[in-house]
């Protein structure tokens, strides 16, 4: 099945969408309107490692989503990968693999960062859709290749700035720019979790390659791989890019030969004077991951799944929060940020909406698909990808020297 | 003359909150550069963990964006297609099902549910909702189709609770990582009620397994006995309604369902199975306790490779299957 006869079904689907929504099942989503029986966008992941195989686990979810191949240079990860896409071909090398599959339409590549240049501009040149993880790559001249390779490229690319796609965090962001916080006074962000990032490897050839995160030579540690994707948030709520960064960090827990801080902090300078600090650890899971926006008149807090807006006492009464879903944390009451509050107001299902009903990465998948099928340019293209991965590197940078860094114009252009 | 350099050996145990309970895995390794493979097995150990974490994040319940959840939302509606991990676990649930008469059920969480156990401790539910619940609650209300690979409910109020399977088949994952990895002696448990183990440890036969009796009354280890099991290259589950429950008409009411009566299940206080998955081992658990004591032997008899032991209301035990020895009475206990 072609392009148009897709698009045709997505326009049959869009009517029926609505009773599906109304039937309960917002889970279903945007495909679920869509007839499962149309040939489905044959798409490969590059990459089945631990972010490749949640991929995996949510393109299940899209009825227009086969699997046709997968592809990893660890034996053990294709195996799983074969076992979880039945019937997708497996391949160790990507360039084999492109060369093989000449019906493949969509790829999504979730490699080491450090090696999406590559592959990302083969695939571009072959004329396949390209979902690439975030951050883009881990030098700026990598991000401007691949950003140079989609420009020139008739196919879609979209990197995964999850957060973007996010139903939540698109909610939050509607309040945070109609001034619901009046003037924002405080921005910060951390990413807490207690796992060492190392996986398991018996000889150091193998090592190297595959613990790629804790290495200097190919990471650009917590603040570019987790911290640019938490600055791509406030850069987009707030609609300002940062004029510098200084940062510091230190192996505090894990000292077993890695070279990349597992504890780091990052200040990033906004235009007015606006600062963001930023922490991140492996060492703990204390506070999780959060991003917070704090104004005169109210903060939000955004967890990746869940979402609040706390309102100060002489804060302007909208009228919707009254009815609003509450949580209490402490002596602070949280209004639960819903994506369709109204709709499912209406059908008096507020608190079902509570939560995302997918993983964030869904929704980025999902918005690339919807791209890809009506042939529309990403929510989420290379410059966005630049721009966030620019932040996340020169942050490592800071952190890796001890200095501030000042952000040039120059890093922001495609060349 | 001349000495041959013993290897070094040690273990490293790691824990982590998941599938609403606590699961901890210890490994053993050895090797001539100790920095090195102490690095090795607790990179392992995290690896196993991440994997529990991440089915976690597939097949819990209580987390609306696993996909279970998003199965339980939509099966009803519209045919659900599984991955071919997923869809083993479903095929593999619906054969013990059959084998078990039906005392093992996946679709028991309309039931749990109506009483109270999805978010709380349990309740005494209306007879309109029981009745509803019970019309939902079938295995015959979950279609599985094999071309397709994908799930679909018969019924709308159908949902689907692995509540019984999750953990067994999340510790068989681990096993699975920790085997790829070449480790040889490691176990690993969740909640304590589901231990899975590979090898024995360095030295010994097998891993030392106490099942606690679910009448005493004390506290840690002061708490007595029913048994004590020896674990090699196999998974032992316990279920008990002890575990949690309700009282009601001076009856306990525990959150193990007889799927066919439709109602916790009464005439068991424990069961604990020993076999080569953790999976089985949970499911059949499960069954055991479901089905009480008058259905036992003749359950039993349909699971092979499957040893199990039965303490019922009274407290008499009995075991069936290959390895009755396994289970290991204390003295003054053996019913």
């Amino acid at each position: 099945m072609n392009q148009i006869d897709r698009r045709d079904f997505i326009k049959i689907g869009t009517g029926t969408a609505s009773a599906i929504l109304l039937s309960s099942q917002a889970a279903a989503g945007y495909f679920a309107s869509v007839r499962p029986d149309a040939d489905p966008v044959p798409t490969a992941v590059i990459g089945c490692g631990r972010q490749g195989r949640l991929i995996m686990g949510e393109l299940g979810k899209f009825p227009f989503v086969k699997m046709t191949a997968v592809c990893d240079v660890v034996e053990g990860r294709l195996k799983s990968a074969r076992r979880r896409a039945r019937g997708a071909k497996t391949y160790t090398d990507y360039r084999e693999l492109l060369d093989k599959e000449k019906d493949l339409e969509a790829v999504v590549i979730a490699t080491p960062t450090h090696l999406h240049a590559d592959i990302a501009t083969a695939c571009l040149e072959q004329g396949k859709h390209v979902y690439c993880e975030a951050p883009m790559a881990t030098t700026i001249e990598d991000c401007r290749k691949i950003a140079a390779a989609a420009k020139k490229a008739s196919s879609v690319f979209h990197v995964g700035l999850q957060s973007r796609s996010n139903p939540i965090y698109k909610l939050a962001r509607t309040f945070v720019r109609s001034g619901t916080l009046r003037d924002i006074v405080d921005l910060n962000a951390q990413y807490s979790d207690k796992t060492s990032w190392r996986i398991p490897a018996s000889d150091p050839a193998r090592d190297r390659a595959l613990n790629w995160r804790v290495f200097e030579e190919t990471s650009i540690g917590l603040e570019g791989e987790i911290g640019s994707h938490q600055f791509d948030v406030i850069c987009w709520f707030i609609n300002k890019l940062p004029l510098s960064v200084s940062g510091s960090g230190s192996i505090m827990c894990y000292k077993d030969g890695r070279d990349v801080a597992d504890t780091v902090q990052c200040q990033l300078r906004f235009p007015d004077d606006l600062d963001m600090t930023y922490r991140a650890t492996l060492a703990s899971s204390y506070g999780g991951r959060r991003e917070e926006m704090i104004g005169t008149m109210g903060a939000v807090r955004l967890i990746g799944d869940f979402g609040w807006l706390f309102k100060e006492a002489d804060a302007p009464t909208q009228g919707w929060e009254v009815y609003a879903v509450k949580q209490y944390f402490h002596k602070e009451e949280g209004i639960t940020l819903i994506a369709d509050a109204t709709k499912l107001a209406k059908q008096g299902k507020l608190k079902e909406g509570v939560g995302l009903p997918h993983p964030p990465i869904y929704y980025g998948l999902e918005s690339f698909l919807k791209s890809v099928i009506e042939e529309k340019p990403s929510t989420s293209p290379a410059p966005l990808g630049l721009r966030a991965a620019v932040i996340g590197i020169k942050a490592h940078e800071a952190v890796a020297t001890g200095s501030e860094i000042v952000f040039k114009d120059e890093w922001f252009k495609i060349g | 003359m001349f000495f041959l350099q013993e290897k070094a050996r040690t273990h490293v145990c790691r824990a982590r909150e998941a599938m609403g309970t606590r699961f901890e895995v210890v490994v053993w390794g050895e090797g001539e550069d100790p920095g090195r493979f102490t690095l090795f097995i607790e990179s392992c150990a995290d690896a196993a963990l991440d994997e529990i974490a991440y089915l976690d994040g597939r097949l819990s319940l209580f987390r609306k964006a696993s996909f279970l959840c998003h199965i339980n939302a939509l099966a009803a509606e519209q045919p659900v297609r599984l991955d071919g991990e997923l869809f083993g676990l479903f095929d593999r649930c619906r054969e013990i099902h059959e084998r078990s008469l039906g005392a093992f059920d996946l679709t028991v969480a309309p039931l749990m549910r109506t009483f109270g156990f999805h978010d709380g401790e349990g309740e005494t539910p209306s007879p309109d909702d029981l009745e509803r619940a019970r019309a939902a609650v079938g295995q015959g209300r979950l279609l599985l189709d094999e071309k397709t690979s994908s799930v679909r409910f018969a019924d709308p109020a159908t949902r689907v609770d692995l509540g019984g399977a999750g953990k067994g088949f999340a510790l068989d994952s681990a096993i699975e990582v920790l085997r790829e990895e070449g480790i040889e002696n490691a176990q690993i448990h969740g909640g304590t009620s589901t231990v899975a183990a590979i090898g024995a440890p360095p030295g010994e036969d097998g891993f030392d397994v106490g099942i606690r009796d679910p009448r005493s009354r004390g506290k840690g280890e002061s708490r007595s006995l029913v048994c004590r099991v020896r674990l090699a290259n196999e998974a032992l589950a316990v279920s008990a309604p002890h575990g949690r429950f309700f009282r009601a008409d001076g009856r306990i009411q525990g959150h193990v369902m007889n799927p066919a009566r439709g109602e916790p299940a009464q005439d068991a206080l424990l069961s604990a199975v020993v076999c080569r998955s953790a999976l089985d081992a949970d499911a059949w658990s499960t069954a055991f306790l479901a089905a009480g004591a008058g259905e036992f032997a003749r359950l039993a008899d349909r699971a092979p490779g499957v040893t199990a032991l039965l303490m019922d209301s009274d407290g008499k035990i009995r075991i069936q299957g290959e390895r009755p020895e396994i289970f290991m009475m204390n003295p003054g206990n053996a019913g």
